[in-house]
């Protein structure tokens, strides 16, 4: 029996360590352009291989991409992947890295801002103001309602000062202030 | 100049183009024409060995080729060809070939690229004369190579001049190559699973005459147009490939025979690059 207890202990054990570490990963996905045949790709994935921390990666030719698949302690060097990228011969694109934009996720949950904008008319207004809050970096979900004559956004970033976004809103010919809500 | 001096300094150029090229800081084999030239390169500090059996007129040879990648866009190869026993012939290695290729254009596209590529090289007077394994004279060859490289279609062209040299008073007709050639991937399947082209080569060699004691001989050279119908076939880093040159027309000078059909036949391993 008391080996029975044994076995499920070291089954459950081997599991949990196996989910773990398949959640310790970090991945980034790059975009390759020149990649058309599997024989040249060989040398891409030998390339990619010896970048620091890459447990392994994936090649989908078809559709031009490839992943990587970082240890979670490693740190990306996006320029270092697409130098390897530019040795093996091709031509690197986009670079998206997972695990930023679950940071950027997480992050957008903290700050709510929310700003009184007078002088807006019409939607066309409503469409200025939206744009303009949404080209600043760390800003996203923004919300601008003309009758109630406010902008509601995200700021995932606390370093930045609350007054750019007033001054954005000023700039377009509209008077802003930071809601005291 | 006197003649000995002339293969020194060809030498010499040879070794200068090969150098000009390395020292190209961005600038490497791949899929390719079985019997043309193509632009492609093997990756910086990447290098690939390649073992192509030919059967010609000559009976058979090995071209044993070690391929490396300098840069990106460049490339050097190393053949030793090793003949086999034919007629008079007794085996051994012939010929060495030294060639450089440097990429100096490349348009990369989701799927596919676009390359223009400069080729050039050196046969070395290695093979023994005597055995009749060698020509006992110092060629060489610049070229110029395109290559359009699609998920599905293929597209090459190249036009290259070989210059022979001479020797015992005996100068071989100089060699110009204009070659074209299409391949198709049948099916588009991903990187862990084998993958097939197949190519259609269309060649054109121009040979100028012998000239012995500078006398040229009328029975030499003229032009031959030939067909090549050709596979590559890869699974990861290994190329199988297989082709055979078939003379469809010639204008042949004087009285000569349509030449004989070519046969080759290799395999080809994609190495890891250094660092």
């Amino acid at each position: 029996m008391s080996k029975i207890k044994s076995f499920f202990t070291a089954m459950i054990l081997i599991a949990a360590v196996t989910a773990l570490s398949a959640g310790e990963q970090k991945t980034v996905t790059v975009r390759v352009d020149g990649l058309a045949c599997p024989f040249c790709a060989y040398g891409l994935e030998k390339k990619l291989k010896k970048i620091e921390g890459v447990e392994k990666l994936e090649i989908k030719i078809n559709d031009g991409l490839v992943t990587l698949y970082f240890r979670e302690s490693a740190k990306i060097d996006k320029e270092e992947i697409a130098k390897k990228v530019r040795e093996a011969g091709f031509t690197p694109r986009e670079l998206q890295i997972e695990g930023e934009s679950k940071k950027e996720i997480a992050a957008m949950k903290g700050q709510k801002i929310s700003l009184n904008v007078k002088g807006m008319s019409c939607e066309g207004c409503v469409s200025r103001v939206k744009n303009t809050l949404t080209e600043l970096d760390c800003v996203h979900d923004v919300q601008v309602s003309l009758s109630a004559e406010k902008a509601e956004f995200t700021c995932t970033d606390e370093r930045v000062d609350q007054k750019t976004f007033v001054q954005a809103i000023e700039a377009l010919g509209f008077k802003a202030e930071l809601s005291k809500k | 100049m006197r003649p000995e001096n002339k293969q020194w300094f060809l030498v010499i150029f040879g070794i200068a183009v090969a150098l000009i090229c390395a020292a190209r800081p961005d600038s490497a084999l791949a899929h390719e024409p079985l019997f043309g030239l193509g632009p492609h390169t093997v990756g910086q500090y990447a290098w690939a060995l390649e073992s192509e059996m030919e059967r010609g007129h000559a009976g058979w040879i090995n071209h044993l080729e070690l391929i490396y990648g300098l840069s990106p866009d460049i490339a050097l190869t190393v053949v030793a060809p090793y003949a086999f026993s034919h007629e008079n012939r007794s085996p051994g290695f012939g010929d060495a070939v030294l060639r450089g290729k440097y990429r100096f254009y490349r348009r990369d596209y989701r799927n596919g690229s676009d390359a223009f590529a400069l080729h050039s090289g050196v046969k070395l007077p290695t093979g023994d004369q005597a055995k009749l394994r060698g020509s006992g004279t110092l060629d060489y060859f610049a070229g110029l190579s395109f290559g359009r490289e699609t998920r599905r279609h293929y597209a090459f062209a190249d036009v290259r001049y070989q210059v022979n040299g001479s020797h015992n008073k005996l100068n071989r007709g100089n060699i110009l190559n204009v070659e074209a050639a299409y391949g198709i991937r049948p099916l588009k399947l991903e990187y862990h699973q084998p993958d097939l082209v197949l190519l259609g080569e269309l060649l054109g060699e121009f040979t100028g005459k012998n000239a012995l004691n500078k006398v040229d001989d009328p029975n030499t050279g003229g032009f031959v147009l030939s067909f090549a119908p050709g596979i590559l076939f890869s699974y990861r880093n290994v190329m199988i490939k297989a082709g055979v040159k078939i003379p469809l027309m010639e204008k042949l000078n004087g009285i000569q025979e349509m030449p004989d059909p070519e046969v080759v036949v290799g395999i080809e391993f994609h190495m890891p690059p250094f660092k």
